[in-house]
């Protein structure tokens, strides 16, 4: 099963499979590749719906999907980013969304080295344990799980 | 520009048995806040770093800035007046200089380090037994985050304990 480990006390480790990175301005997430259920590029602003911070997109016919669009502190945006053209559905058991992002990369049998957080950062309410660094940039790692509580914690 | 501070011992908390016991010590002075100071031991001094590159993460403590590359490592950067204050604390410094401590989580374990704000100039200061003084009572959560405290010009100022701060201040 293609997850990301738990580093169980330790400072890193590494781990190996297929991963997605996804950019929201400067957030990077990194989740494991089973965690997405689709992708699609949008060629229309999704629309405000009458709950805060869930808009609504459609292709001409299709059934409106639920979007949230993250800020770069993963809280979810008011308005929608007109940048923001790439939705992916994320595996929830609980919930259908759909998040909003500028970039997705997928890593294929990717060997990626994972650090804890430090201690200070892992206290209660801490939505993150680990990060791994790629081409520089400090990607943190979640579950689709994670991101939609957390998304849906924030919204209220 | 960036400043290396003098030389940090391997391990924090072992004594060199040859050094005659003296009633004086050095450390840092750090102005936390405009007329507020902490201190810290100055072999837990490391560097003083001028605007470093350092990332936001999510859902991290009211009182954490983010993530600051150094040396290599990526090390928490903490805002001592809203650690000491608490979220409610008014205006917030920007991220000029910072400066890296050094710590141990205990006894023996490797040297980790960890760098908070450094809103205004560091002063190194020496500090004698007789300037011993009680903790402010103003600033609840002093008792668990520092190891002593002494009179600097009129003012209480406590000594920080680095490993707590950056291990589990919360608690």
């Amino acid at each position: 099963m293609n997850t990301i480990p738990l580093l169980n006390g330790t400072e890193s480790g590494r781990m190996r499979g297929n991963f997605v990175l996804l950019r929201a301005d400067s957030l990077r997430l990194l989740l494991p590749q089973q965690d997405m259920s689709s992708t699609e590029y949008i060629d229309s602003t999704p629309l405000a719906t009458n709950e805060a911070c869930i808009f609504s997109y459609a292709e001409a016919g299709s059934t409106p999907r639920k979007v949230i669009a993250l800020s770069e502190q993963m809280q979810p945006l008011a308005n929608f980013p007109g940048d923001r053209f790439l939705l992916t559905q994320l595996v929830d058991e609980q919930h259908t969304l759909s998040f909003a992002w500028n970039e997705m990369r997928v890593l294929i049998d990717a060997e990626l080295e994972q650090h804890a957080l430090p201690a200070v950062m892992q206290g209660s309410g801490a939505l993150i344990d680990s990060y791994i660094e790629l081409d520089g940039e400090l990607v943190f790692c979640m579950s689709a799980q994670g991101i939609v509580s957390q998304a849906l914690a924030s919204q209220g | 520009m960036d400043m290396h501070l003098p030389y940090v011992n391997e391990d924090l908390f072992s004594v060199d048995e040859s050094i005659p016991k003296v009633a004086h010590a050095k450390a840092y002075l750090l102005e936390y806040r405009q007329g507020c100071f902490v201190a810290f031991p100055a072999h837990t001094g490391v560097e003083l770093i001028d605007q470093p590159k350092f990332v936001m993460v999510p859902g991290m403590p009211y009182f954490c800035r983010g993530l600051m590359a150094w040396q290599g490592r990526r090390l928490p950067l903490l805002d001592l007046d809203k650690l000491l204050r608490g979220p409610g604390a008014p205006g917030s410094p920007s991220v000029g200089h910072v400066l890296i401590l050094a710590y141990q989580s205990a006894p023996g374990r490797a040297v980790e380090y960890g760098a908070v704000l450094a809103p205004s100039l560091i002063q190194m200061i020496e500090v004698v037994d007789s300037q011993q003084c009680e903790l402010p009572a103003d600033i609840e959560g002093l008792p668990r985050l520092s190891l002593s405290c002494f009179e600097y010009e009129g003012r209480a100022v406590p000594v920080l304990d680095t490993a707590r701060i950056f291990s589990n201040p919360d608690t």
